[in-house]
């Protein structure tokens, strides 16, 4: 394994972006969790999450204007954007970090581009955008999830079945992509052992 | 909901009501229906009734049983169990002795299949005969992680029994202690495959204040906020949805008064479900897509309570 190039300033403070942005998507997303002796309203709820989603967006947003390809940055800010549900806001992002050569961002925005397709009734992109997802990870677990339910959908039972099956069939199957890339603040602090512990399970898989 | 006594035991206790459930199955170029229906009359299961005392409707179009069925059927059981790091201790040690409860109440030709799922999801024994197999999965699991029951779910009632056509019924049964929190797929998707299941499901939850749903790190693709804030009460209450799932499968959902009272609600699914009638007919009306059931009984006694319908 290479040694990794040091972090140049602009590059550590658009970690540090996404790292606070983390932090406000954290607050958003913990919105409802039972409290002792408390219970919030729906209005309440919302509000903890459209603050806590709004805020992490702009890191995610002064992190890319500071690191342009910093496609992780582009990943949250387009996972934002579905949550606020601003969903045509959401393709440029997910465009952005869908071709990143981590196969963890890819995957993840390949997901999230595939499901805003359904939600635009685009059947056919979405399928084969969640296949793609599934040809760059292919131990994914949410792809031949989200595939299969697509099929579903489309009265393709029998086509959908063998991706479920295939999927608890594998043994080896592990969905790191998706814990770690929500739980930015670990990948920011361990990117770069994240990074190389990835390369190395996907030489592996390859193999 | 029903809620689970202190103490209730493997006798098989109904609150009242009578439930009837309906699986349809679809031989190739035969489109024969069965439903899968449990009778009770204040605390017992009616096992006495004839073909004449039902009423079945599909359709809307009154139907001519070709059979109604109450020996024993070989059963095949999808245990799908959350072993997420909230079981970690004693509560993982009662599941444990819940699920092998259930075991214990089968009979040998029944098979079973085991998944359980933290934030990933993973089919711990595929379908078998070999019950011991099971066990030794089942006394293998041990907990950690975040809870992706949709996920997990959605895998357990895709994943069917090879055999399950021969003269074999399906139920799944599921336990989680709280909500969703890491799921891909949305509730939707996992209502519409509940929808699509020859299945009946079964869920096994703990008393809770019903929190609202949590957003942890779940994807969030298709929620929508109309149908979550409409201002009169918290959005996407987990054991609203495990009412849902259950209900259109003709199951139930079973609420045990904590983590450690698991083991009866197990041994109280599985008799109640060996205690129901299998009702067969050819649907009068051939039409592709969802078809409504309702079941009634004729002598009216006892309340009939049935899935929702079936896709053709």
């Amino acid at each position: 394994m290479q040694a990794l190039l040091p972090l140049s300033k602009s590059q550590q403070a658009a970690m540090a972006a996404v790292s606070r942005g983390v932090e406000a998507e954290a607050q958003g997303n913990a919105a409802g969790q039972p409290q002792p002796g408390r219970r919030a309203s729906a209005r309440q709820i919302q509000e903890q999450q459209t603050n806590g989603w709004s805020r992490a967006a702009t890191e995610y947003e002064a992190a890319l204007s500071l690191e342009p390809g910093y496609r992780l940055a582009s990943l949250r800010l387009g996972r934002m954007r579905v949550l606020q549900g601003r969903f045509d806001d959401a393709l440029a992002p997910l465009e952005a970090a869908r071709d990143d050569s981590d196969p963890r961002v890819s995957y993840l925005a390949l997901l999230y581009l595939g499901s805003l397709s359904e939600r635009n009734r685009r059947f056919d992109d979405a399928e084969r955008v969640y296949r793609d997802a599934l040809r760059r990870y292919p131990r994914g677990q949410s792809a031949p999830l989200a595939l299969a339910n697509l099929l579903t959908r489309a009265g393709r039972e029998a086509e959908a079945l063998p991706f479920v099956k295939a999927m608890l069939g594998d043994e080896r199957r592990v969905e790191p992509l998706w814990t770690l890339a929500i739980r930015p603040m670990q990948d920011v602090r361990d990117y770069a052992q994240a990074l190389a512990e990835l390369v190395a399970e996907v030489e592996e898989s390859v193999e | 909901m029903r809620r689970l006594a202190c103490g209730v035991i493997a006798a098989v206790v109904f609150a009242g009501a009578v439930t009837i459930a309906a699986q349809q199955r679809i031989r190739s170029g035969i489109s024969a229906v069965q439903l899968d229906v449990l009778v009770t009359d204040g605390n017992r299961a009616v096992r006495d009734l004839k073909a004449e005392d039902f009423e079945v409707l599909d359709y809307g179009a009154p139907q001519t049983l070709d059979s109604v069925r109450t020996e024993l059927m070989p059963v095949s059981l999808m245990l799908v169990l959350d072993t997420s790091a909230s079981l970690t201790g004693p509560p993982l040690e009662e599941l444990k002795r819940g699920a092998l409860a259930a075991l214990d109440s089968l009979d040998p030709q029944d098979t079973v299949a085991l998944l359980t799922f933290s934030h990933q999801v993973s089919l711990r024994q595929d379908w078998t005969h070999r019950h011991e197999d099971v066990e030794r999965a089942i006394r293998e699991a041990r907990a950690s992680g975040d809870t992706s029951l949709w996920d997990a779910l959605y895998a357990g009632i895709s994943h069917r029994d090879p055999v399950r056509y021969q003269d074999r019924r399906s139920l799944v049964v599921f336990f989680s202690d709280g909500a969703d929190s890491a799921s891909w797929l949305p509730e939707s998707a996992l209502l519409e495959r509940a929808r699509r299941t020859d299945a009946v499901i079964y869920g096994i939850t703990v008393r809770s204040d019903d929190s609202p749903a949590m957003l942890l790190n779940r994807s969030g693709v298709e929620l929508e906020k109309p149908a979550l804030f409409d201002g009169t009460r918290p959005f996407g209450t987990w054991t609203t949805t495990f009412e849902r799932i259950t209900g259109l499968t003709g199951g139930q959902l079973f609420e045990a008064p904590s983590r450690m009272r698991l083991v009866s609600a197990f041994e109280r699914i599985i008799g109640e479900f060996r205690t129901r009638y299998v009702l067969t007919y050819r649907p009068t009306v051939d039409v592709a897509g969802w078809h409504a059931v309702k079941v009634n009984l004729k002598n009216g006694k006892g309340q009939v309570r049935v899935r929702t319908g079936y896709m053709r």
